[in-house]
């Protein structure tokens, strides 16, 4: 007698094939998910580093700002700087027109975190000013 | 007919006539010649592989409708060619009160019992007869036995045969087919299977990578919370410049100063002295075409902008 049967072979074949499908739709559907979840923690990677090195970076913040403070225009002004654990301060109690204007355009055109701003008007030619800038 | 082979498995003689078989222990069967046709033949071919493609011609136009199993053994230089009905033989053993499962080997007649001597006694109203080298079947009265038939003496061959239970639903071709394509198809799930957890493997271990690389907080929710917290800082940076911008481009009169620029974390302070009305208004039209969102207050000729960071 047959003592191996080839229809309950080929059930036996066809409960694998349904068992693996399952698996397989299972295995999918995690690919899907897997690889969504890559391409988000990219982006985010990729941005938080991006704005990390821009407001973030002491060292090159204090490297960006000394070229500006170092400049002769700028320096003629007297701007004194104050580094703190977490933010630098620059003051001038009386920066002429030019010297302002070149500061001030340096400043707002590089990405420095400017958290507190403030120009005074003192007389037609000078004016004080106090920036905060933090990392 | 029923008697002992050896210590452990006996053989019967089936046949449509016999009795019931009350045993469940193991038999071997030998098929009476009423369950098959035989054919003595010799063939132009030396081995019993050659001959086994041929069966089916070789019985063709002589078998009644019905679906037949074959087999084949040589014996000197004659074939012995065989067919059989597994349905019939199948429903005959459980009929005569077997299971399928009790069948150790099932044998013909032919294979078995072609050197008995005479005519041998199989049942009440049959014997069995070798003629020119075919065991035949007949009723007791044409011929005078020998004997009773004793199988507890006989040595088996090796000549036994497989009854397909499903053979009568599906041929065994179509079954094979169907045996092979499931399985192909299995294996191709599983193949797919594997290699998709391995590209899952691959893109966990990706990510793993940009968290090294970008140095990212263990968990995601930690990471959304800090990206928020800098695109914050980010949209305040961008929002003070373009309101400082918006400021130092005014077309002020010529009576009006800007006398102070204050900002904190929140807001952008400006402040203009000698603001008339006509020149608020002016100031006013002037943000309102850049359309920038503002609060404004005139206090005597001093105005205050407000724009919210």
């Amino acid at each position: 007698m047959n003592r191996i049967n080839p229809i309950q072979i080929i059930a036996l074949i066809v409960v694998l094939f349904l068992f693996f499908s399952f698996k397989l739709s299972d295995a999918k559907e995690e690919l899907v998910e897997e690889k969504d979840s890559y391409k988000k923690t990219s982006q985010i990677a990729i941005k938080l580093d991006a704005l990390k090195s821009t407001y973030k970076d002491k060292t090159k913040t204090l490297k960006k700002l000394n070229k500006i403070l170092n400049y002769p225009l700028v320096k003629k002004a007297e701007v004194t700087k104050d580094v703190k654990s977490s933010k630098v301060v620059l003051e001038a109690e009386s920066i002429n027109k030019q010297s302002l204007n070149y500061l001030m355009g340096k400043l707002l055109n590089n990405t420095f975190n400017i958290s507190s701003l403030n120009i005074k008007k003192l007389d037609e030619k000078t004016a004080s000013i106090k920036v905060e800038i933090k990392w | 007919m029923f008697s002992k082979f050896d210590n452990k498995i006996d053989t019967i003689f089936l046949d449509i006539e016999s009795n019931n078989f009350n045993t469940t222990d193991k038999v071997n069967i030998i098929l009476s010649p009423s369950l098959y046709w035989v054919k003595k033949i010799k063939l132009p071919v030396k081995s019993v592989r050659e001959v086994k493609p041929l069966l089916k011609s070789i019985f063709e136009d002589i078998l009644p409708d019905g679906v037949y199993s074959y087999d084949v053994y040589k014996s000197y230089d004659d074939f012995f060619v065989f067919a059989y009905e597994d349905k019939k033989i199948l429903e005959l053993i459980e009929q005569k009160g077997l299971n399928p499962s009790q069948v150790n080997h099932i044998y013909f007649a032919q294979s078995e019992l072609a050197n008995i001597s005479g005519a041998m006694k199989i049942n009440k109203t049959q014997s069995i007869y070798v003629k020119d080298g075919i065991v035949v079947l007949l009723p007791c009265c044409w011929i005078k036995e020998s004997g009773q038939l004793h199988l507890g003496d006989l040595k088996l061959s090796k000549n036994h045969i497989d009854i397909k239970q499903y053979n009568h639903i599906v041929d065994e071709k179509t079954l094979y087919t169907l045996l092979g394509v499931s399985m192909l198809f299995t294996f191709l799930v599983l193949f797919e299977y594997i290699i998709t957890v391995k590209n899952v493997d691959k893109i966990t271990k990706m990510k793993d990578e940009v968290f090294q690389t970008y140095s990212l907080k263990p968990t995601m929710m930690q990471n959304k919370s800090m990206l928020k917290q800098y695109e914050k800082i980010n949209t305040k940076q961008t929002n003070l410049r373009t309101y400082i911008a918006s400021v130092l481009s005014l077309k002020l009169p010529t009576d009006v100063t800007l006398t102070l620029l204050k900002s904190n974390s929140k807001k952008l302070t400006a402040l203009f002295n000698g603001v008339d009305k006509k020149a608020y208004s002016s100031i006013k039209k002037q943000f309102k075409d850049k359309h920038i969102d503002l609060s404004t207050s005139l206090k005597n000729d001093t105005l205050s902008v407000e724009f919210k960071l």
